[in-house]
């Protein structure tokens, strides 16, 4: 189906007015009313992983030894993912699949995509399999005057329904089956080399990490209100940090950067493959967006360089 | 969906001063679990611990004061309420070790896992063909389990050493792999390590040396761990989790990381 950009202006309008409308702005995805504050053209400074897993987050609030749970969910739209975001959310929902904090807020969301038909600079997802995913429950391709749009499911149709009437048939189909036509997959080898020169320039700022659509550490605290008093929240944490890995006593198991940089990586590269079948790492490239030391997580591929557009 | 960072309150029936700083606890709660697994203890406002069961089949955990949780838990003793999530991991690998003469090798707190599994064999001693344990500390006073060495040595070898000796001791001293050189290693042997990395991996080669196969070691591995679940990132080595997958692995799969 089309719809004109006045159109589906005239449906966000509408539709963030009840729930809780997600979209880029910028250099963030936030909450947004009106179809005038959304920056479509634009790749966000920070992922989207904040609205399923936020920076702080509640687990229980606890009076002397009695304890509460209290979880969150609103209907929420998350509108304007690029296709590595979206990937992102497939590897997050597997990760967190049995976290009921995450799910909670999960089982409520829509996610709408918005295919790229050129890339960012710094983008990599030609390496990484995510140039196209079809984890959506609706997309959208920018044409002339509007957009294709792909309502794929029965949450999307009950979502778009008031806008159906606007929609038009046709869009471009042939564009969409053109960019599933994926670049084929390559076999990746991480040069070990190449992360040792990273170790020398790292400081260990944790923006990668910060910026990072799939990165999912954290720390649990206890904050206290008054003595017996408080709550106790997950707090998202860097595998970057010399503290991060340090156990009662002093000892600490990833003290040299070199050992931290190599988690970074491998845990992207390696790892998640082992344990979820995918690499986490989707190639926003916003980790190279940050970057203090111009840090490309991409030249430990052999030498695969940017490609800029 | 059960949530996994829910905690339960649950009763010191009874607390064992072990050492100077080490401290038994046992709980009053039923828990179904096998040797080897850990549970993260909570004091609300301090935090939360991962420590592990020190006893079969009672709950039972022994720990020493060294960071804050552990410092505000050695305030609590009988009748006080403390908070609990677990068991977790995986515990140690009891048909496999079945059968065998099993060597238990620990060093300092290491060795509160390692009593789990020696409950648990004196529970089941004819599914075994041995067992004999060594258990070096750093001086005499830090010696854990006083009380019950004299019960477990009608049952089986203890040997125990010292790093450093006081005018009273007459045992051995020195470190545990020292102790292990001099032992006959009995045929069908297993061997089940806890201790700091550097007396595993000492341990680890004595045995090796002895011609022990590096799979039949089965050894615990000490991390930091927020979650319990495989999820907060920090106690991974490579793509195995010491929450999930261990704490207790075969020295065959890990020792690389070691």
């Amino acid at each position: 189906m089309f719809i004109k950009k006045s159109a589906l202006a005239a449906f966000v309008n509408s539709a963030a007015r009840k729930i809780d409308f997600y979209a880029p702005t910028g250099n963030a995805f936030e909450k947004v009313k009106f179809f005038d504050e959304i920056n479509l053209s634009d790749k966000t400074l920070f992922s989207a992983k904040k609205i399923l897993f936020p920076p702080e987050e509640e687990l229980f609030s606890f009076k002397n030894n009695e304890t509460r749970t209290k979880t969150v969910s609103k209907n929420t739209v998350i509108f304007g993912l690029r296709p590595c975001d979206l990937s992102a959310f497939e590897y997050l929902d597997a990760f967190f699949k049995d976290d009921p904090y995450y799910t909670k807020r999960r089982e409520k969301t829509i996610l709408v995509g918005l295919q790229c038909v050129s890339r960012f600079k710094n983008c990599f997802c030609h390496l990484t399999d995510s140039f196209y995913s079809d984890y959506y429950d609706a997309l959208l391709v920018e044409e002339a005057g509007g957009f294709f749009i792909d309502v794929k499911t029965d949450a999307a149709r009950k979502l778009f329904k008031p806008a159906k009437r606007l929609m038009e048939r046709g869009g471009g189909k042939e564009l969409l089956s053109r960019i599933k036509n994926k670049l084929a997959e390559k076999d990746l080898e991480i040069n070990d080399a190449v992360i040792d020169s990273f170790a020398k320039d790292c400081f260990s700022c944790c923006a990668c990490t910060s910026v990072c659509p799939t990165c999912t550490c954290f720390d649990i605290l206890d904050k206290l209100d008054e003595l017996n008093r408080g709550k106790r929240v997950r707090v998202w944490d860097s595998c970057q940090l010399q503290n991060f890995t340090r156990v009662a006593g002093g000892f600490i198991f990833r003290k040299e950067r070199l050992d931290r940089i190599n988690q970074r990586i491998y845990c992207k590269f390696d790892y998640s493959k082992k344990r979820f079948g995918r690499m986490s790492c989707v190639g926003c490239g916003r980790c190279i967006d940050v970057c203090n030391k111009s840090i490309n997580i991409f030249e430990v591929l052999g030498n695969e360089k940017p490609l800029r557009c | 969906m059960k949530n996994p960072y829910a905690v339960e309150t649950v009763r010191i029936k009874k607390c064992v001063n072990e050492a100077p700083d080490v401290r038994t606890l046992l709980l009053d709660k039923k828990m179904d679990f096998n040797p080897g697994q850990f549970v993260m203890v909570s004091l609300l406002g301090f935090g939360e611990s991962a420590i592990s069961i020190s006893s079969y089949p009672d709950l039972q955990i022994t720990f020493r004061r060294a960071g804050n949780v552990t410092n505000a838990l050695f305030e609590k003793c009988t009748g006080d309420e403390i908070g609990l999530r677990g068991p977790f991991g995986k515990p140690y690998p009891l048909n496999e070790i079945a059968g065998k003469h099993i060597l238990l090798a620990s060093g300092g707190c290491g060795i509160a896992p390692i009593r789990s599994l020696l409950k648990y064999y004196l529970l089941n001693e004819n599914s075994f063909s041995g067992a004999s344990l060594f258990f070096g500390a750093r001086n005499p006073s830090m010696i854990l389990y006083k009380n019950e060495l004299k019960e477990w040595r009608k049952s089986f070898e203890v040997h125990l050493t010292v790093d450093q000796a006081n005018s009273e001791w007459e045992g051995n001293v020195g470190v545990v792999s020292l102790l292990l050189e001099e032992f006959k290693l009995p045929a069908n042997a297993a061997a089940v390590v806890c201790g700091p990395s550097i007396m595993i991996k000492s341990v680890a080669e004595t045995l090796g040396k002895k011609g022990m196969p590096e799979s039949d070691m089965i050894v615990s591995l000490e991390r930091n761990m927020r979650c319990g679940l495989g999820k907060c990132g920090r106690c991974n080595i490579a793509e195995k989790f010491v929450c999930l997958d261990g704490p207790n692995f075969r020295w065959s799969d890990i020792k690389w990381r070691v």
